[in-house]
């Protein structure tokens, strides 16, 4: 039984260096490809293997009541980490804001609101902020603009109102809109056409990332509206 | 006053989340350089969770953003005050003097 022990211990090294070998394989012998998952599950197993006798000592060394604490412990700390996790995500959701500046600079004013709100409720949508260049991070100020509406209830969607620029054609900034809901995507006409009225619109535009907000409240359908099912 | 005050409450907060993951990193090691290393690692974590969260996107970036120390720290020196950011600090000053109490305790079991 010790000499077992001893010899699976020695796997470790043999382990490792076969997942040196599947990190490097890729460098050296490209073609092999196929050779990296064998290397890779290989590696691991030998060392899962030299683990044993650590884990058959520690074992050995632990007794009843410290692996008991041991477990209590470990549900405790799981149970507060969910708990902070709940309260952080309440806390996010819910939250209330209070703006001590003069003249309350980082809020919106009421007729802000109201305007924002009356805009809404007619159904219209809008563009409220430029659009950023391609790659360029969202700044912060939209994000808490849209926020700050959410919080007063005002439905604001954001998408991105930019249309494919085709090469030679005169596009406008703002095009068609992109939503998803319940796995449709939906293209309306929304703040503007584009020259030519072409309805393309880019994979992968409406997520949340690089994107104008808008104001839309659901009004009537309109002609220009269509569906597609994704 | 306003932003001065809550500049002064962002920093208090900060700080006592500062001292309790400090507090939690020394319970684990007698080493004193040990836990301070530990401490710098842990909250240069957090700090740099806000420029992750830029690359992530989607709900992963905003739960990135929203651990990250800076985002709340930046609306305390606004002079805005919102109780999101003044739980994120508590809970996780509570949660790090929590995890200090159950490694103290350990000792006593773990031998």
């Amino acid at each position: 039984m010790g000499g077992l022990m001893r010899r699976l211990d020695l796997a470790f090294y043999p382990g490792i260096a076969v997942l040196a070998a599947a990190v490097v394989q890729p460098f050296v012998l490209p073609q092999q490809s196929r050779l990296w998952w064998p290397l890779v599950v290989v590696g691991l197993a030998l060392v899962a293997l030299s683990l044993v006798p650590w884990v058959v000592g520690a074992r050995s060394s632990l007794g009843a009541r410290t692996v008991r604490y041991g477990f209590n412990t470990l549900v405790m700390v799981v149970l507060v980490l969910g708990i902070i996790g709940v309260v952080e995500a309440l806390s996010y959701r819910h939250n209330a804001r209070m703006d001590l500046t003069e003249n309350r600079r980082h809020s919106l004013s009421s007729q802000t609101i109201q305007l924002l709100k009356a805009i809404a409720d007619q159904g219209e949508r809008g563009r409220l902020l430029p659009e950023r260049p391609a790659g360029q991070a969202p700044g912060r100020g939209p994000v808490q603009a849209v926020r700050a509406l959410r919080r007063r209830q005002v439905h604001v969607e954001v998408g991105r109102s930019r249309p494919r620029a085709h090469a030679g054609q005169g596009v406008r900034r703002r095009g068609l809109r992109h939503h998803r809901a319940g796995g449709q995507r939906t293209y309306r006409e929304g703040a503007g056409r584009r020259a030519g009225g072409e309805a393309h619109q880019r994979p992968g535009e409406g997520d949340s990332r690089g994107q104008a907000p808008g104001l839309h409240r659901p009004g009537p359908r309109r002609a220009g509206d269509h569906q597609h099912r994704a | 006053m306003g932003p001065l005050a809550t500049g002064y409450l962002g920093l208090v907060l900060m700080g006592g989340m500062f001292l309790a993951i400090g507090l939690f990193a020394s319970s684990l090691t007698e080493n004193q350089i040990v836990a301070a290393v530990v401490t710098f690692g842990i909250l240069l974590m957090l700090w740099v969770l806000g420029w992750t969260a830029e690359f992530a996107g989607g709900p992963l970036g905003t739960v990135l953003t929203h651990l990250s120390i800076l985002e709340h720290n930046d609306t305390f020196a606004k002079g805005v005050l919102d109780t999101k950011d003044v739980i994120y600090y508590l809970d996780f000053t509570a949660l790090a003097l929590f995890l200090t109490l159950r490694s103290l305790e350990a000792r006593r079991w773990a031998g």
